[in-house]
């Protein structure tokens, strides 16, 4: 048995965790450059963070959470600073293209991150309660308007789940 | 819900290798120190158990009277088209053991040196052959021939061999049985030929060989033996980079394969799963296609083209050509030439001999007539 050290632990969650991590924050952001700062600055917390984890699902589920939190960090942040637009910016790389993810990502921010969370990643309600710290019920209830909205978008039959 | 084709998509999503490097490189910011600092039981196994993705509970699917007729043939619908994919998953999985052989052998030359001077000779040896063919058309000698080297070395790419000859035999026969001998023992076949024979009872054959690409040059050392070669050209075509190319793509569509079918086996309901099986059987017509150009390719390298044009002759065409020589073969051509037209002159009389007569005839009656009436 005995304990895993932080290098261990940081290299274990970069090898299996970095794609869930990116994949969260490309649910929560504008483009893959922004998703790829949102990874660093995960990892960046991880390095010094000071607590311990029970399990590498505990591991996972902390380095989503932080993934979360880090999105709706720079969407708030974003929204305050309302800079003027450069012209020279380059255009968002992902653009809609009528495929399922990109219809989750345009869903409320709660919503597809359940969606991720559940559909993807596979917790349950109670779980991803747990991760957000919402009640089970918010959570099933995100669940079923994020189908909701997803059939309205994608034009097709949605099977309701009990989840 | 198409939830697999939203779990295929995230499934694309992937930290690049650089940010991954990078994050790989941020322990370094820590000392010794804070590196040995526990933070996590180990897993019991050695292999910690990857955190299994927990499938959100099954509903059962509800079978409403009405409708417990369609789906009932859209199950057999169902079942049939899964076995009929199955067998054919059966013999594509004998067909990707070969893939597999492929990319064993040409995995060596990804990173080998030794492929770029391969390269390298390939397009010299082209590139010299093409210049003693043009400069010395006629004075080629077997012996011009650079040898094809490191064959052992040129296995591991992929290379396509096309070389093309005219030869020029005084004996037809001879040359044409050296040939046939030569291909024998090269273990190659005759992909076309064809032979003919000209005004002048020159007999020409031309013919396209198949030979393995081991036996390559000495087939062509074989076949130069036949006759006097008056044209060789050979050309070394590498296809290493569109090989590998289309190994990748077969590659990355079997995983997606893998990926559909095992999304099939999760499928929860009836819409999911026809639509994962059209989904499948379009990926599976893409393997078989691009399987289909790697064997072609494959096919190309083991076996080498090779067009031989033969022609007999009564003199061979002169070696070096002097201001006489010239004048004298100018005579000589312009002389049979001239007897070869007289000739089809004589042939096309005798064809229109059964015209001239007639007309020959109703000439002379015309004629009689008029000078009876002048009487």
């Amino acid at each position: 048995m005995g304990q895993m050290t932080r290098n261990e632990v940081f290299a274990l969650a970069v090898q299996r965790y970095s794609d869930a991590v990116y994949r969260a924050a490309v649910h929560n952001c504008r483009c893959t450059a922004d998703a790829e700062d949102v990874v660093q600055d995960v990892f960046e917390k991880l390095l010094h963070y000071n607590g311990s984890f029970e399990s590498e699902e505990h591991l996972k589920a902390w380095l989503l959470r932080v993934a979360i939190n880090r999105c709706r960090d720079l969407t708030r942040a974003a929204h305050q600073k309302d800079t003027e637009l450069d012209e020279n910016l380059p255009a968002p790389e992902q653009m809609p293209d009528g495929s399922v993810l990109d219809a989750v990502r345009t869903l409320p921010e709660n919503y597809r991150n359940s969606v991720y969370l559940h559909y993807y990643e596979g917790y349950t309600a109670a779980e991803i309660g747990r991760m957000m710290k919402v009640p089970t019920n918010t959570v099933l209830s995100w669940l079923r308007r994020a189908r909701a909205q997803l059939h309205t978008m994608l034009k097709e039959e949605i099977e309701d789940e009990v989840v | 819900m198409r939830w697999y084709e939203y779990k295929m998509e995230a499934d694309e999503l992937h930290v690049p290798e650089d940010l991954k490097a990078k994050l790989l490189a941020m322990t370094d910011q820590l000392t010794e120190e804070e590196k040995n600092q526990p933070m996590m039981p180990r897993p019991v196994s050695a292999a910690p158990a990857q955190p299994e993705r927990r499938e959100p509970k099954k509903k059962l699917i509800r079978f409403p009277a009405k409708q417990a007729g369609l789906l009932a043939a859209c199950l057999a619908v169902c079942v049939v088209g899964y076995g009929a994919l199955s067998t054919g998953t059966l013999s594509m999985g004998a067909k990707s053991s070969n893939v597999m052989e492929y990319s064993a052998a040409s995995v060596p030359a990804l990173g080998a040196s030794d492929r770029s001077t391969v390269d390298l000779d390939g397009t010299e040896y082209g590139y010299g052959l093409e210049n003693s063919a043009d400069t010395a058309v006629g004075a080629l000698s077997v012996g011009d021939a650079a040898p094809v080297e490191d064959r052992s070395a040129a296995d591991s790419t992929k290379i396509i061999y096309t070389a093309s000859l005219t030869l020029e035999s005084r004996d037809y026969d001879a040359a044409r049985q050296t040939l046939d001998q030569a291909l024998t023992a090269a273990g190659g076949y005759l992909e076309s030929g064809s032979e003919y024979t000209r005004a002048n009872s020159a007999r020409s054959a031309s013919l396209t060989c198949r030979v393995p690409s081991d036996n390559y040059q000495s087939f062509l050392d074989a076949v130069a033996a036949a006759g006097r070669v008056t044209y060789k050209s050979q050309d070394a075509e590498d296809v290493t980079t569109q090989y590998m190319d289309v190994e990748a793509r077969l590659a990355n569509l079997e995983a997606r394969r893998t990926r559909l079918q095992q999304l099939q086996q999760q499928a929860e309901n009836l819409s999911d799963l026809l639509e994962i099986e059209s989904s499948l059987s379009d990926v599976q017509y893409q393997i078989e296609s691009w399987q289909s150009q790697l064997d072609w390719y494959s096919d190309q390298v083991r076996q080498c083209t090779v067009n031989i044009s033969l022609n007999e002759v009564e003199t061979y065409s002169p070696e070096i050509e002097s201001f006489g020589a010239r004048l004298a073969a100018a005579l000589s051509n312009g002389w049979s030439a001239f007897v070869e037209a007289l000739q089809e002159l004589a042939v096309i009389l005798f064809y229109l001999l059964p015209v001239l007569v007639i007309a020959a005839v109703v000439l002379a009656v015309v004629l009689v007539r008029r000078k009876k009436k002048k009487k």
